[in-house]
């Protein structure tokens, strides 16, 4: 491609030019290969001491998660990062309580929290992921100040990171700065900020707080934030989701709210309101009210959804099809029977199609 | 300046289009460094603990096959072992002739199934679809053969989950590469694709679908593919992701928003650049509708797959290639310097058509005029030599970022001697390897202009990177003439 400065005439000058480019560029790519070379051999030293520091320091950890009293040397600055995160790998990974107290008194022993507090405040990633870590596991009251900070980092995994270290050390704090910044933040995996509330083990008080914080927000949200937000409740509990999901299911909604509300509609309570949107001119929200009506239906619903068997959109009658082998409308060998009663052949073929995927 | 005023002029634009095509390099390689040192954070996600709420969207994993009954057992195991917490898979087999159908049948157990059909793309006549009794997440598609492009109608066709992710039935994911490319639709409720980089698998140690060992290729064409790729992916793409200009997305390895791919029409079966077409097709309906969007590249390396050993077979591959982006650029033409048409259609896309499609003619044309000026005694022998020490030059100066931008990043080789191997490459690449690419790309760009009709050609795999699994013996090498799988673009 660069030979298209070939013909570039014969003026002194532009060869001039052209030959101090290439020789510059032959310089600058010697320097560039002398730097990979110079950060490979850095990188080789580091995994070696990396290494030699995993083979003292593991036998150590393991006796301590055993529950013995092992010999802890002095942990040299160099070897904390290793050390970390080892001992974070052992707590992620061991259950019990006997295990969380031997390797907390390791830590303690070699200052793991000043090392931790430490490699909170360098700019790189991965030492501040090691530290949340770590502070997480120890838990201390002190740090949550020290965190809270890092939940508004700009990106998702430093701040979740952060999350889940401030439930560990006050959950019932964690709670409202968590939620304050939900909103806010879109960049914030749901999934992840999920899998932080699972960990963090809500009991019932800080679990309605929650909820009922939820629920004031409602009527002022967005639709795309209640389509990002709605899934959120599925971690609240049925009762809370349900008294959230019954004012979002009112007739004047639009469909994608209506969607999103029913893909999380549990309790029974809810199934008048399911069963009147199984009705909707919008096919996504007749496909949600579908599979509703497999988690809270009965057999008074097994005409509608054999209805909806015939439905003109493929995504309904799959969703209808699933619901009646959900084992609230009769077990398979009954739908078996009731699809050769079936008229129309989409609803029959739907019905074989599902009822196959059911086999072992 | 000498000359008659046509010939100055000439020698102005050919000037005008070097300053520009490395001004154009220069900044993308800066955009990936940055990309890279703020890019700590998300690299770090895979030594976390994963946990799963049950909240991440399922994927369906559509992996089309013709011709693949040496890769596509290995292939299969290694995507049923993904670590996510929800997927199907769904293998078309394009009417392959030899056992591919017979293998799967036997490997997996598969049943016949009742599949009530949903025709949300066209394809070609399906002829019969199949479950494995082992594994309830896997079908099977069996089809009448229409290429790539129509293998994946039909798959998307028979997707139950919101997101679909792309496959060549020769490569191999890592096993958190799921988890990796569907991060940016967590992150971004508006993310229509995702791509992530391809390596090369030559040299490498597979087993059982899972990659053991990364090694470096015995063929010093392959090494030299292997710097290319470090290039067409470290600056290339992740050069333009941050602009939401990034306009290919490998056939190998992407996932899309399944509805998206419907409302752009599915994939193009009349292209030998299907996905290239795809991509390019989201930004232009996107951009021209005003929908926001974004197109995303993950530079975590996610999937390895086979490149060519053979100059008959990289001919083939790289007019391939050619011959798509000028029909992906065409088709979309509407994209290019759009009022609405943003970073895509006014920088992406120019830079694409300048520096791409037309790169192999002004190359091959300056290289050309530069010989001949040289012999006829226009260009004296000094200015020869400084011309020829310039293009040498920045084309290593190139390579070279694109090495110290994987040793920032990833460090795949670990062994000393590959980094040798590597350097030696990237100085191997400029003596005659790009000027033969050039010539082929050029001719495929001749063969497109007088419509001739493209064709996929034979590709052979050998499969020497897959250890034979355990008790069934060695893998015979395939040999294939397609209308099939995408190779790395």
């Amino acid at each position: 491609m660069n030979t298209a400065l070939a013909p570039s005439v014969e003026s002194g000058t532009l060869i001039w030019i052209a030959f101090a480019a290439g020789l510059v560029s032959l310089g600058l790519t010697v320097l560039l290969a002398l730097q990979v070379t110079w950060m490979r051999a850095m990188k080789r030293r580091r995994d070696r001491r990396h290494l030699r520091c995993l083979d003292t320091w593991r036998p150590i950890l393991y006796q301590a998660a055993m529950g013995e009293t092992p010999e802890v040397p002095a942990l040299a600055p160099k070897d904390e990062a290793s050390v970390l995160l080892l001992w974070n790998q052992l707590q992620d990974g061991l259950r019990g309580r006997t295990a969380r107290e031997g390797l907390n008194r390791v830590a303690h022993a070699v200052d793991a929290l000043a090392a931790a507090r430490r490699a909170l405040r360098r700019r790189g990633a991965q030492d501040r992921l090691l530290a949340l870590r770590t502070l997480r596991h120890l838990g201390e009251p002190d740090d949550f100040e020290l965190v809270r900070p890092f939940l508004d980092e700009p990106g998702s995994t430093i701040c979740l990171a952060a999350a889940r270290a401030l439930f560990h050390v006050d959950r019932t704090a964690a709670t409202p700065e968590l939620w304050r910044r939900l909103r806010r933040r879109t960049d914030w995996p749901l999934a992840q900020v999920s899998a932080v509330l699972h960990d963090a083990d809500l009991g019932e008080a800080e679990m309605t707080a929650l909820a009922a914080a939820f629920a004031a927000q409602v009527p002022g949200l967005e639709i795309a934030e209640l389509r990002r937000l709605l899934p959120l409740l599925s971690v609240f509990g049925e009762r809370a989701a349900a008294n959230v999901v019954r004012r979002l299911l009112a007739p004047s909604q639009v469909p994608e709210v209506l969607t999103a509300a029913l893909k999380q509609a549990r309790g029974e309570e809810l199934l008048p309101d399911v069963v009147r949107l199984c009705g909707h001119p919008a096919w996504p929200v007749r496909t949600q009210a579908a599979t509703a009506l497999g988690r809270l239906g009965g057999p008074a619903q097994l005409d509608l959804l054999l209805t909806m068997l015939a439905d003109r959109q493929w995504w309904v009658r799959y969703r209808a099809a699933q619901a009646l082998l959900s084992g609230r409308f009769g077990d398979p060998e009954e739908l078996s029977r009731l699809r050769g009663q079936l008229q129309d052949r989409f609803a029959r073929d739907i019905l074989t199609h599902v009822l196959a995927e059911t086999l072992p | 300046m000498t000359g008659p005023p046509l010939l100055v002029a000439v020698q102005w634009v050919f000037l005008a289009y070097f300053i520009g095509l490395q001004l154009t390099y220069i900044l993308l390689d800066l955009i990936a460094i940055r990309v890279i040192r703020r890019g700590g954070e998300a690299g770090s996600v895979s030594a976390l603990p994963q946990s799963y709420s049950g909240l991440e969207p399922p994927v369906s994993l559509l992996v089309p096959a013709f011709n693949e009954e040496a890769t596509i057992v290995a292939s299969i195991w290694s995507l049923l072992q993904l670590e996510y917490p929800s997927f199907e898979i769904v293998v078309v087999n394009d009417g392959s002739r030899d056992s591919t159908l017979e293998v799967l049948k036997r490997e997996f157990d598969l049943r016949p199934f009742p599949e009530a059909t949903r025709i949300s793309v066209p394809s070609r006549r399906l002829l019969g679809m199949y479950r494995s009794a082992r594994f309830r997440n896997l079908r099977v598609i069996d089809k009448e053969n229409g290429g790539k492009a129509d293998a994946l109608n039909a798959a998307i066709n028979s997707a139950r989950c919101p997101l679909v992710c792309i496959v060549d039935a020769d490569s191999v994911l890592q096993r958190d590469s799921l988890t990796l490319a569907v991060r940016p639709f967590l992150e971004d409720a508006t993310t229509v694709a995702c791509g992530g980089t391809i390596r090369i698998a030559n040299g490498c140690r597979v087993s059982e679908g899972f990659l053991e060992e990364v090694g470096m290729p015995r063929s010093w064409l392959a090494r030299i593919q292997v710097v290319e790729y470090f290039r067409a992916f470290l600056f290339g793409r992740m050069g333009w992701s941050p602009l939401n200009a990034m306009l290919i997305i490998s056939g190998a390895f992407g996932v899309f928003r399944r509805e998206a791919v419907i409302a752009a029409g599915g994939y193009r079966t009349d292209t030998v650049g299907e996905d290239m077409d795809l991509v390019v097709r989201l930004h232009r309906v996107h951009r021209l509708a005003g929908t926001p969007y974004r197109i995303v590249f993950v530079p975590d390396p996610i999937c390895w797959t086979e490149a060519p050993e053979s100059l008959r077979v990289l001919r083939s591959q790289r007019m391939r290639w050619q011959r798509g982006l000028l029909e992906s650029l065409a088709a979309n033409r509407r994209l290019l310097f759009h009022r609405r048409g943003g970073a895509a259609g006014w920088l992406a896309f120019p830079v694409m058509l300048l520096f791409e499609a037309l790169g192999p003619l002004v190359e091959l044309v300056g290289l050309a005029l530069m010989v001949v000026a040289a012999l006829s005694g226009t260009l004296s022998g000094p200015a020869f030599f400084a011309f020829l020490l310039a293009a040498m030059g920045m084309g290593l100066l190139l390579s070279a970022s694109a090495l110290l931008l994987e040793e920032m990043a990833f460090h795949t080789f670990e062994r000393p001697a590959d980094l040798g191997l590597l350097m030696a490459a990237m100085v191997l690449e400029n003596l005659g390897y790009r000027q033969l690419t050039a010539w082929w790309r050029l001719q495929a760009t001749l063969l497109w202009l007088v419509r001739r009709p493209g064709r996929w050609g034979r590709m052979e795999r050998s499969a020497s990177w897959q250890a034979p699994p355990e008790g069934r013996g060695a893998i015979p090498p395939a040999t294939d003439s397609k209308p099939a799988p995408g190779g790395e673009r």
